[in-house]
């Protein structure tokens, strides 16, 4: 488990410890909590910090939310 | 003769796959960027969100095939049946030669009769359990379709499958090459099988997250998966003096193949594994990085992939990259898995022998990260005298095989 006062907006992947699968698996609950398929595009594959992941994911949510 | 290099004898092409029964409805589609890529049909509906893929249709392949084998395989090698009676067609070879044991067969999979254990997991596993199958095992089994290929061709000499995830069909082949190159063998057919548009399957593809919910787009900057595919691809090679020997049409020359592992990441890859493999495959070829004028990629859409596989395709061959040109058929046959690089081998040498760089359709955007020519949207026609399939898998497996023109 992760400390939850790590997760700050700046923290990166590897500054939390978190693999390739690690991120598959969070894309997953993100999934099931919005009922929204989110493949791995350009901007979360780039993504190097909590902040820039939260916004690549949001940009996909809302798209698929019309 | 034992010759641990040199070029063998590319005598009979076969394939199933999304597009239809064999190479000519395969080649056509793929040079001329029609897809096979459709909603699927599937058994059982369990929910998911990807629902479209270059599915075969099974039911044409069974009505093919005589009803005994039919109940008896499962589809992954009832395609590899069907690949190798059409490469053994072809290849117009004596059955008598044929059926020897100095014929070889090498039939690679990812998974095997996947479609076996996914129908019998759900009736198992159901309150109305039914009777089983007694030949559930021998379906599943990985080497299955490698067995039932060389049961057919009477082929008595050594017989594989190799098992390495989307590099399984192009190590199968050249596994075929050694096995000839080496003495143990004079002839093999080759190749690989998949039968992955399932259920289940298309759910744990899914949630890897690999699969786009939209369309395959490789080397595009807006490219956000693959889209799944199946079938089978098999070639017959020959020891080429006794191709010539026998009067046989050689379709092209197996001139190499390089394969190298990441030793790395599970799925992530490593662009200079795969480098190293295609540096190895021309060293086997006897040839400088400038001879090689097209490359069917791997180019599965994943934005890690055509990233990585640019990378690797610029540190083998350095500024020779700029001179060539690197399509992605996959957006229409389907990532096929454990037989994508026999359908991708298939369609390197019609490639090579019309002359013809097949076209990386569904492309929109340039990617600065993906700057060789991909030849985006439309094939065209242009001088190829030496062509490179690459295959590369999860576990970190490259593998890369090159070919010229045959007579």
């Amino acid at each position: 488990m992760i400390d939850r006062s790590k997760l700050v907006p700046e923290a990166t992947l590897e500054s939390l410890g978190m693999s390739s699968m690690d991120v598959v698996q969070i894309l997953l609950g993100i999934e099931d909590e919005f009922g929204v398929y989110i493949p791995v595009n350009d901007d979360i594959a780039a993504s190097g910090n909590l902040a820039e992941l939260e916004a690549a994911v949001s940009k996909l949510i809302l798209q698929k939310q019309g | 003769m034992i010759s641990l290099n040199g070029p063998l004898a590319v005598t009979g092409l076969g394939c199933v796959s999304a597009l239809g029964l064999g190479v000519p409805v395969f080649w056509q589609a793929v040079r001329d960027g029609t897809s096979g890529v459709r909603p699927v049909r599937l058994p059982r509906d369990v929910g998911g969100h990807v629902k479209l893929a270059a599915q075969v249709d099974s039911d044409l392949v069974a009505q093919n095939l005589p009803d005994r084998l039919a109940a008896q395989c499962d589809p992954f090698a009832q395609y590899a049946i069907l690949a190798a009676e059409e490469a053994i067609v072809g290849a117009k070879i004596d059955r008598s030669e044929l059926a020897s044991p100095r014929t070889a067969v090498v039939i690679g999979s990812g998974i095997g009769g996947m479609p076996t254990m996914d129908d019998g997991f759900a009736d198992f596993y159901s309150a109305q359990r039914g009777r089983m199958n007694p030949l559930t095992i021998p379906r599943i089994m990985p080497n299955a379709a490698a067995c039932a290929v060389s049961m057919r061709a009477g082929a008595r000499g050594p017989c594989f499958a190799i098992a390495t995830a989307c590099s399984s069909a192009a190590q199968s082949i050249a596994l075929g090459m050694l096995l000839i190159r080496s003495g143990l063998a004079d002839r093999a057919l080759v190749g690989g099988a998949e039968a992955s548009v399932t259920p289940a399957s298309m759910r744990y593809w899914e949630v890897l997250r690999v699969l786009t919910g939209d369309l395959a787009r490789p080397f595009s900057r807006d490219r956000s998966g693959m889209v799944l595919g199946e079938g089978a691809g098999v070639v017959l090679i020959e020891r080429l003096d006794l191709a010539r020997a026998r009067g046989a049409e050689i379709l092209a020359l197996l001139h190499g193949f390089g394969t190298s592992a990441d030793a790395d990441d599970l799925v992530r890859p490593r662009p200079e594994g795969a480098a190293e493999a295609m540096r190895l495959a021309l060293e086997d070829a006897g040839l400088e990085p400038k001879a090689i004028d097209y490359i069917n990629a791997h180019g599965t859409a994943t934005v890690l992939n055509d990233t990585a596989e640019t990378n690797a395709v610029r540190l083998a061959f350095g500024a020779a990259a700029d001179r060539l040109v690197m399509s992605s058929t996959k957006p229409i046959h389907g990532h096929a898995l454990g037989a994508a690089g026999a359908l991708e081998l298939i369609a390197t040498i019609m490639a090579l022998r019309e002359q013809w760089a097949p076209p990386t359709i569904n492309w929109r955007e340039a990617d600065p990260k993906c700057d060789i020519d991909c030849v985006a949207n439309e094939g065209r026609a242009m001088p190829i005298a030496y062509a490179m399939s690459n295959s590369f898998a999860f576990g970190g497996i490259n593998a890369s095989l090159v070919v010229g023109p045959g007579d």
